[in-house]
């Protein structure tokens, strides 16, 4: 069966004063980069996938990215495919990370069962 | 004169008979549940509706809502079906996918995947949209819910319920564990509201889903057409099973007016000149 899921991928900035100009930096590579990675597709399951949504968001600790990706790939129906879609993207990002182009760290990695909605009801993603 | 006596005497002591006989059985099944789920549907609601609405041996009583009285004759809350309409959920495998679902929270994805007709009784959309939760178990799955909060939602949860109000957009939903994440077999999303509005009335809708597993039975109900009685302004009645969806909470107030749903959808009609017309029977 083809399956497919909407993930949120939450990154921390390694640095939480980051200049809105280096904002927009680092934005633009991770989505020309990581976007690349995900239509050659995951390391072990080879799902595909593509980022459907960006946006920075703070706390109170600092500066995170939030990332909705949407992955898809085979797999007989009864076996979760939120599992593997999880430690398949993790891997990959994992993977991107340690080239060390970007100054962030991955704080979450989770099935988004809200996706379209959050897409739909949120000016702030912006995939160019 | 004597003869006529007996006759009557014997006409007395056969319905005598027939009433404790057909009470007998009624009381044998409604105190066994494994006995209950084997009839047909109708026949359970036709036994539950026998001699008051109780609800029957195995199944959560429902609980009165504080400040709430109940109307009598069974009647849970004031404007919803009593629990005795609960039934057993009917569940098939639906290509390869259990009910269960392929993870995420099974209780939930069971719920939605049921496929059981049940006898619809009127509620307000007001009533509906009235209906309350305990915010603790917002996000939650239902094997982390306490007895005390998973009580507050079964008295609500799974009444076979019709509503009447106005569509005001359709959409596919994107895949999830119900479906197996399942590319092409997903639910539909549908807003409804109490008067005809547009998608940006959303915030004050009640959300009602169709499944696969129902709309196979359906070709009907394909987005276009839920669309076009949206767009018409057309008037609709929708039956189906009350649901409770813990996880888009944050949406309240943008796209919904609550997390409670109607879902599975089991049953569409709309108006057609002060006729309720059943949209499996639009013409082309």
């Amino acid at each position: 069966m083809l399956k497919g899921i909407y993930l949120t991928v939450l990154l921390r900035l390694n640095s939480p004063d980051l200049s809105s100009a280096n904002q927009a930096k680092l934005a633009s590579g991770l989505k020309t980069m990581l976007g690349s990675r995900l239509r050659e597709g995951t390391p072990g399951a080879a799902l595909t996938g593509e980022i459907k949504g960006m946006k920075f968001q703070s706390d109170s600790v600092g500066l995170l990215i939030r990332l909705i990706i949407r992955l898809t790939g085979e797999q007989e129906p009864a076996q979760s495919f939120a599992s593997l879609a999880t430690l398949e993207l993790r891997s990959l990002v994992d993977n991107l990370l340690q080239t060390g182009a970007f100054p962030v760290h991955i704080e979450l990695i989770e099935e988004n069962t809200n996706a379209l909605e959050e897409l739909d009801s949120d000016e702030a993603y912006h995939i160019d | 004169m004597t003869k006529r006596r007996s006759t009557r005497s014997t006409g007395g002591i056969a319905g005598l008979l027939i009433v404790i006989v057909v009470g007998g059985a009624v009381y044998l099944l409604r105190s066994n549940p494994t006995m209950l789920q084997n009839l047909p549907p109708e026949l359970q609601t036709a036994v539950l509706g026998i001699g008051g609405t109780s609800a029957p041996a195995g199944q959560p009583a429902a609980t009165q809502a504080a400040g709430q009285s109940s109307t009598g004759g069974g009647q849970t809350l004031p404007g919803l079906p009593a629990a005795s309409f609960k039934q057993p959920f009917g569940e098939i495998t639906f290509k390869g996918c259990p009910p269960e679902g392929d993870g995420g929270d099974p209780d939930l994805n069971m719920r939605k995947n049921r496929v059981d007709d049940g006898s619809y009784q009127p509620v307000t959309f007001q009533t509906m949209m009235s209906l309350t939760w305990p915010k603790e178990i917002e996000r939650k799955d239902h094997k982390n819910w306490s007895a005390a909060d998973s009580a507050a939602i079964d008295q609500y949860e799974e009444l076979p319920v019709v509503v009447e109000g106005y569509l005001l957009d359709a959409v596919q939903s994107g895949e999830e564990s119900t479906n197996c994440h399942s590319t092409e077999d997903n639910d539909f999303h549908i807003w409804m509201l109490d008067h005809a509005g547009s998608k940006d009335d959303r915030a004050g809708s009640l959300v009602i889903e169709t499944t696969p597993r129902v709309r196979q039975n359906h070709p009907k109900w394909t987005v276009g057409n839920l669309n076009d009685l949206a767009r018409n302004g057309t008037k609709v009645r929708i039956s189906g099973w009350t649901f409770f969806d813990p996880e888009h909470p944050d949406q309240i107030g943008k796209t919904r007016g609550t997390i409670w749903e109607i879902h599975p959808v089991m049953k569409i009609e709309f108006d057609q000149n002060g006729t309720w017309v059943n949209l499996d029977d639009l013409s082309n």
